[in-house]
């Protein structure tokens, strides 16, 4: 029976894995130990199980719910079966990794006949865990005590200096050589020899320093050396000093500045317009552009949820101006000519008007404007802003109008 | 006709608006910033482990700086520009005469390089599709901690039409970093250039000015050198090539000024400023104060780089960046957030693709199994001259530092016989392994190929081997790495052939 932990928040799987050996086993309650969710997870608590006594569970049911410092984790089962036996209850802490926390069996074995086994390897791995110098690095290793291919494959266990050496590995040519010329058999070595290499992988260091060739401490200095720039450097973080934040105090001295949008536009007119001419219809078409601005809700008209009577409740003063505009005009380029009178400002603009204009002096052909534009906002309604921005953007589209 | 056009402006606005109301949402379990080598690596290995996984490039072409206007354009352009250079100077000796001109032909030169790129980045969005990422162009901010908000960018292709939100479980920031401007001088990419303007001069350059020794610097300097520009390298430190152990740096520096490199090391650049066709470059020496003016056609800025959250909207979740601009993390790549993390040049650790990749991979394994691996005493440096210089490990200085005793074995290409056969035997193998232990701690390589060799050396420092373990691996003879396998022998006992 395997089970596995899955990721709630941010980190998930069991390093003890276990693997069932069906023939002994049957009818033999599983011992379920406290998951290592994390490769430096010490101790968790168990928050919640998720099933009674008794209870049958499927592959892939949480079973529990396991709580380390960073988080909280689910604990799934991978497997059918069916909580025999509940050892921690809910809300206990600080339960060391690997020691029982309940006995597991399959769906259908009956519970009274069920023979609980001795909690001897988990309890053991309990026990050795604080020996050694790195605890937490070494605990899922030394959990099962067969099958030890069967171990997770996670570097960063192997951390701490000098430990037992992998029996399964294929030693390293220099070693082979060292040991045969010492006389020394290989599961000697496997078994007396403490490895320093990543995974419990026996060095040349290792074996020169068991034979006595190098000082004992060449090793672990090494090591340790090697080991401390294997992780990524995070000591000493500088932040970044906060923006110093001028807007608060400001506000303490001062009055807040009104808000003032300035825009300045550009506009050629069509040939032959009088200053008198553009500033007249400039200002039906401010005073146009003020109005719609105004009327024109703040809201999306076009939405589903869109209620004009609501918007005109919720409008305040709808009549008060939520701006002030005040512009002036510089001519660039002089055209003192009279027309027409009642100009369109597009027309003027774009030279569509279909009306004569009647030439009376010589005047160079085209003439061109500077508009400096001032919106003061107003500061008493909510949405002075939205609508002084809006009058803007009207007034701009003049700017873009002849190319249309 | 005035009321026509405001209502017809107006309605344009009102359209925009009811698209921010209706702005389309996506569900994921896992949305990446960034395509680059970090990022893409990332959002591939995630969907490999089943995750629902989005990467949002705003670039709109993935691969990031490293495909788009590093690594990449870089070494098409150093490996034609070698080619040239051998044919041109080098044939000769060989027995290969050229009747005719060996001339370049800049824009296909250019365009050698942009195919290139183009098929690069053009297979990760195809890599992408294979594996069901989905890929979104446009610039991803944060909206809040469990969505991003996509906004298309104009001119690119393929781009979000409309503003989308992602909705995730999980987030992997992957945004890389920017050219670090030098204070006082306006790039231009056109005279003054940063490194993405070198790679797409539209001539060479008679005179190129290049204000920092480092990898990038050198590697550009190196291109156009063999095109035949005068280049001048201005170093603020006393010698070249950054993290370089100090041995390997004098070397480079001996063999790139061969190649008519003029170096101006303990130089500050006091002001640069381009007038008309030319630039002019005002120095001082870092240590006298005695002032120079030099003049260049192009200069090139290439002072390093620096992480980049612009648009991020990171500050708006209060995600803390240090003082030089990179996200914190954790040593899981966990923001303040376990489920936002953080990889690659955007944070801390090497600006690197390979290193960016390798963190990319890891992030994924902690969401998915709650661990990851990356080996940070084991990442390998190269820098794409002729030859090569590649590094792993440490140097001899940092292990002086260290107070760490150690035994150093040094093989000369002269001395292999394949190197010798290329007529290329520029350089050495030199690595250092522990006095006691014998374990392997650094490899420094200058040589034709070392790039490639450093694998060897990265393999045995994973593993722990010491000297003894990598010369009693049989190398295939003739091949350049014997000259790995003899500076090893060199280490703990005697070399061969030397």
């Amino acid at each position: 029976m395997i089970f596995r932990g899955t990721l709630k928040g941010h980190v998930g799987r069991l390093a003890y894995v276990r693997s069932l050996h069906v023939g002994n086993t049957l009818y033999k309650a599983q011992v379920f130990a406290m998951p290592a969710m994390s490769p430096t997870m010490e101790k968790g608590g168990v928050v919640e199980w998720k099933f009674k006594v008794g209870d049958s569970f499927s592959a892939g049911d949480v079973l529990l719910e396991v709580e380390t410092d960073k988080s909280q984790i689910d604990v799934e089962a991978q497997d059918d079966g069916k909580l025999a036996k509940i050892v921690v209850d809910n809300g206990a802490k600080d339960v060391n990794v690997g020691e029982v926390i309940a006995y597991l069996a399959d769906p259908e074995d009956d519970l009274a006949t069920l023979e609980f086994p001795k909690q001897d390897a988990p309890k053991q791995a309990a026990k050795e865990a604080p020996k050694q110098d790195a605890p937490k690095q070494e605990k899922p290793k030394s959990a099962p005590k067969e099958g030890s291919n069967k171990q997770t494959t996670n570097p960063s266990k192997d951390v701490k200096a000098s430990g037992k050496a992998d029996p399964s590995q294929v030693l390293l040519p220099s070693v082979q050589i060292l040991l045969h010329e010492n006389g020394i058999s290989n599961e000697d070595a496997l078994s007396k020899i403490a490895a320093s290499g990543p995974k419990g992988r026996i060095l040349k260091g290792d074996v020169l320093s068991f034979l006595g060739k190098v000082p004992q401490d060449s090793v672990s200095k090494v090591t340790d050396f090697i080991q401390k720039f294997e992780k990524l450097d995070l000591s000493n973080i500088e932040l970044r000093k906060p923006e110093p934040k001028q807007k608060p105090q400001d506000a303490g001295l001062s009055k807040p500045q009104p808000v003032v949008l300035s825009e300045q536009l550009h506009l050629k007119t069509a040939p032959n317009v009088t200053i008198e001419q553009f500033t007249n219809s400039l200002k039906s078409y401010v005073n146009e552009a003020k109005y719609l601005s105004h009327e024109q809700p703040v809201e999306n008209s076009f939405s589903d949820h869109y209620d004009a009577l609501f918007e005109e409740i919720i409008t305040p003063e709808p009549l008060e101006p939520r701006f002030q505009v005040s512009y002036d005009v510089v001519p660039l380029s002089g055209g003192q000519l009279n027309g027409q009178q009642h100009d369109d400002i597009f027309d003027l603009l774009a030279g569509s008007s279909n009306t004569s204009v009647k030439l009376q002096s010589t005047t160079p052909p085209s003439n061109e404007f500077l508009v400096n534009l001032n919106v003061s906002v107003s500061d008493k309604f909510d949405d002075s802003k939205i609508k002084a921005q809006r009058f803007v953007e009207y007034i701009k589209d003049l700017e873009i109008s002849p190319e249309n | 006709m005035l009321r026509f056009r405001l209502q017809s402006g107006a309605s344009r606005r009102f359209l925009s608006q009811t698209s921010n109301l209706l702005a389309a949402k996506k569900q994921h379990d896992l949305v990446i910033l960034g395509a680059g080598p970090g990022g893409y690596v990332a959002a591939i290995k995630a969907a490999q482990l089943g995750f629902d996984v989005a990467c949002v490039e705003k670039r709109g072409r993935a691969g990031g700086t490293c495909l788009n206007v590093g690594c990449i354009p870089s070494k098409a352009l150093l490996n034609n520009s070698h080619l040239y250079h051998q044919m041109k100077h080098d044939s000769k000796q060989r027995g290969i005469d050229i009747n005719g001109d060996v001339a370049i032909n800049m824009a296909q030169f250019q365009k050698a390089k942009d195919t290139c790129v183009k098929q690069l980045t053009g297979g990760i969005e195809m890599l992408f599709k294979k594996n069901g990422v989905t890929y979104y162009k446009g610039l991803g901010s944060f909206e809040n901690e469990n969505s991003i908000k996509v906004t298309p960018v104009e001119g690119i292709e393929g781009s979000v039409t409309e503003e989308t939100i992602l909705e995730t479980k999980n987030i992997i920031v992957a945004t890389g970093s920017e050219v670090t401007p030098f204070p006082g001088i306006k790039i231009d990419e056109e005279r003054i250039v940063s490194s993405t303007g070198a790679l797409d001069l539209k001539e060479v350059p008679k005179r190129l000015a290049i204000i920092g020794g480092g990898i990038i610097g050198l590697e550009m300097g190196s291109v156009y050198a063999r095109l035949g520009s005068k280049v001048t390298v201005l170093e603020f430190q006393p010698k070249i090539g950054a993290t370089m152990d100090n041995e390997v740096a004098t070397t480079t520096q001996k063999f790139l000024k061969k190649q008519g490199f003029d170096f101006k090391l303990g130089t500050k650049v006091v002001s640069a400023e381009r007038n008309g066709e030319v630039v002019n470059i005002e120095v001082e020496n870092a240590k006298s104060g005695k002032k120079e003016s030099l003049e260049a056609d192009v200069l090139l800025v290439a002072v390093g780089r620096r992480p980049y959250i612009q648009g991020l909207n990171a500050e708006s979740l209060g995600l803390e960046v240090d003082n030089k601009g990179r996200l914190v993390i954790d040593e899981h790549f966990n923001t303040k957030f376990p489920h936002i993390k953080v990889i690659g040049d955007v944070t801390f650790g090497p600006m690197l693709a390979h290193k960016a990749e390798e963190e990319g991979i890891a992030a994924v394994e902690y969401l998915k199994h709650g661990h990851g691996h990356v080996n940070y005493a084991n990442i390998p440096s190269v820098m794409y001259s002729h030859p090569e210089v590649a590094w792993v490990g440490k140097t001899e200085e940092q292990l002086k530092e260290a107070g760490i005793t150690y035994k150093m074995g040094k093989f000369p290409f002269m001395a292999n016989s394949r190197a010798k056969t290329n007529m290329d035997t520029e350089g050495f193998v030199k690595v250092l392994i522990d006095a006691e232990t014998e374990r392997l701690l650094g490899a420094h390589i200058v040589g034709p190929n070392a790039g490639e060799m450093i694998a060897e050396a990265g393999i045995a420092l994973e593993y722990g081997a010491s000297a003894e373990d990598i010369a009693r691996v049989c190398h295939a003879h003739p091949t350049l790495s014997e000259a790995f396998k003899e500076a090893n022998l060199a280490a703990f006992s005697k070399s061969i052939n030397f």
